[in-house]
């Protein structure tokens, strides 16, 4: 038995690797697990679902999933970089990210070493330091049953307090970043020129809409709640947050115009304990149109598998941000400018947003 | 009877011979244990907290001084940015106040706890003590569908038509310091209770004799033989709420910004440890400073109560 599984491993571990173009590692041997970083939760279940179970069906290695916030990933990855003790293999950060933890992650190169990143991946999926493996947006979300007349269309009502009446919520989550693209958005600033971003011009521009601010949201969970709870007409929010919310019945809507994205990455950590089999996942991720389009369903958030979107339903279509259209439209945070300015632009944040 | 109280009343009894040579002052001595046995039996606990939490402080104390390079650049920006000073001057009055507000709630409590006997003890031991072996997640929750907008306690005021609109409660210092309050109200029951219980009743029959009424004998004689458990309940409220982060960061707005927030999002979102040390240091010394303080007083309390 153990050694027709082995077997079982070997070949299929040895398929997956070499039955691609360019797939020369033949000899590479997976081992007997690999972590994964998860947010958790249904988005968690899903992962396990769709591509962790057929992973560990197909070549024996197991998945184990790793649930933990955001910052306490951050937090545990330098750590456990400085200790020397690296106990993960992937973690998944925003793409945007990664220039700021490059020291901490393994280098992925052109990602010849995953055949199926360059086969059924959009362009542009391979990062040096990770590959994008889910996409969605933070977004202008608002109460349809305030605006029946009306619905805002971008940014600038959000601002408008007197065409779209009622209590706006934003996100004060210590990544300020999107909220200050969209409030230069929203003064006028086209997408291709947000970057370097003007603060002065930002900070000016959030003091007009501040006092109109009812809550200061800090996590997803939150930011679902708030409708309800709280009574909020317009606020942004992510997109697998908000899906999660509609579907789960608040009364919500939303517009992918003036989108900042937001797109997730699975990096393989520097010194990772199971490299092979991280490398073995990531690659069989990327392949399976049909667990895309099921995981898209099932969470809302779109990943780069090309073939997937042809599975999906124009309605199913219109929640996500699926085609390669809607991908370039979406406005995409500067990572060098974020990695020069994050410390100095966040202090300035929190002292605005505390004061 | 003041065999209950600790101290000066040892200074009478002759050393018991516990293989101990001669009598110690009384002030180290506290029971009759020889001090090699003393020192072993708090040996597992010093090595744990060693291990644990005085090597690790240590170690990101000494990163707060060493790096990005050797020297005081981290404290320099602290002290240079007034966002720092701001919160931390923020995070003293919150916790400054909610201590104020537990001691004032919380003292009758205590007093309610060391006067009840029986099964409404209980039930007031219960109500102080319940809410501690609750998660500080959940407790907060629990404000959050309290406090809420169309939250219960706005149902109720709208029902009994004392308010047209609903008010807004949460995310702001009111909701912040009420939960805080209810959190840490047991820290400072406790102590006081304890110090209630240890004051011998002979003492309040004897100020009722000499003619004192309940108030003159609440002033000259419970009070302040209860100082010591004030003091020391106030030093732990006080301390603990410097250090607060899920209650308001899930109940306050970005005004209730406290300090270790502050730390968190350095650790967390910048991943810069040398200067998240170096605001901890600042929490650190901040807390050591107002508990020697206390120490102080909390002597000189004693000395009040014995006198």
């Amino acid at each position: 038995m153990q050694n027709r599984r082995a077997l079982l491993q070997a070949t299929v571990g040895l398929g997956l690797l070499t039955a691609m173009p360019g797939g020369g590692r033949a000899q590479e041997k997976l081992e007997s697990t690999v972590s994964v970083r998860t947010s958790g939760g249904a988005f968690g279940d899903a992962l396990k679902r769709n591509f962790f179970d057929p992973f560990t069906k197909a070549t024996g290695v197991r998945v184990v999933p790793i649930s933990t916030s955001y910052g306490e990933m951050m937090a545990k990855t330098a750590a456990m970089q400085a200790s020397g003790n690296v106990e993960w293999d992937i973690i998944a950060p925003q793409f945007t990210e990664l220039a700021q933890i490059s020291g901490y992650l393994a280098d992925l190169g052109d990602c010849s070493s995953m055949p199926n990143i360059a086969r059924d991946a959009m362009a542009g999926s391979c990062g040096r330091w990770g590959v994008l493996y889910v996409i969605g947006g933070q977004m202008l979300c608002w109460n349809p049953a305030l605006y029946k007349d009306r619905q805002p269309k971008g940014w600038a009502d959000f601002w408008d307090v007197e065409r779209f009446p009622g209590r706006r919520a934003m996100a004060n989550t210590g990544s300020p970043w999107a909220t200050l693209m969209l409030t230069l958005l929203a003064d006028g600033v086209a997408p291709d020129k947000l970057f370097p971003l003007d603060l002065d011009r930002a900070f000016r521009k959030l003091d007009q809409i501040k006092p109109h601010v009812a809550v200061w949201w800090r996590t997803g969970d939150q930011s679902k709640t708030m409708w309800r709870n709280s009574d909020i007409a317009m606020s942004m929010m992510w997109s697998g947050t908000a899906y999660e919310a509609k579907h789960g019945g608040v009364p919500l809507d939303w517009t992918f115009n003036q989108a900042i994205a937001d797109l997730g990455a699975w990096c393989i950590l520097k010194g990772a304990p199971h490299p092979n089999a991280a490398r073995a996942f990531i690659n069989f991720y990327m392949s399976n149109p049909e667990s895309h389009a099921r995981f898209a369903r099932e969470i809302g958030y779109a990943t780069p598998n090309k073939a997937s979107s042809g599975l999906l339903t124009a309605d199913e279509k219109k929640e996500l941000v699926t085609t390669a259209e809607e991908m370039s439209s979406i406005i995409k945070v500067d990572a060098d400018w974020l990695a020069a300015n994050r410390a100095q632009a966040l202090e300035r944040w929190t002292a605005w947003v505390s004061a | 009877m003041s065999a209950v109280s600790d101290g000066p009343a040892l200074d009478g009894l002759p050393a018991q011979s516990t293989g101990v040579a001669a009598p110690r002052p009384s002030g180290l001595l506290r029971g009759q244990l020889p001090g090699g046995l003393t020192v072993l039996l708090i040996a597992p606990l010093l090595a744990l907290l060693a291990f644990a939490f005085f090597a690790p402080i240590l170690r990101i104390l000494a990163a707060s001084v060493l790096e990005p390079r050797p020297g005081l650049s981290n404290y320099a920006r602290l002290l240079s940015q007034p966002l720092y000073m701001d919160v931390i001057i923020r995070t003293l009055w919150i916790s400054g106040a909610c201590t104020a507000l537990a001691l004032l709630l919380g003292y009758p409590v205590a007093v309610l706890m060391a006067r009840t006997r029986g099964g409404w003890a209980t039930v007031i031991a219960a109500c102080v003590l319940v809410p501690l072996w609750t998660s500080t997640l959940v407790r907060s929750y629990a404000w959050i569908l309290l406090l809420d907008r169309n939250g219960i306690l706005n149902g109720l005021m709208s029902k009994a038509g004392l308010i047209s609109q609903p008010i807004d409660m949460l995310y702001g210092n009111a909701a912040v310091l009420m939960a805080m309050t209810h959190m840490l109200m047991p820290f400072v029951i406790l102590p006081i209770y304890s110090a209630l219980q240890s004051i011998a009743p002979e003492l309040g029959q004897a100020a009722t004799n000499l003619g004192a009424g309940p108030v003159r004998r609440f002033w000259s004689v419970t009070l302040p033989l209860s100082l010591p458990g004030v003091s020391a309940g106030c030093l732990l409220v006080f301390v603990m709420a410097l250090g607060f982060y899920v209650t308001p960061a899930l109940l306050g707005g970005p005004k209730t910004l406290m300090i270790a927030t502050l730390i968190s999002q350095q650790a967390t979102e910048l991943l810069n440890w040398p200067f998240a040390g170096a605001i901890s240091g600042v929490l650190l010394a901040l807390s050591l400073g107002i508990a020697v303080t206390f120490k102080r007083w909390l002597d000189l309390g004693r000395v009040v109560a014995h006198d």
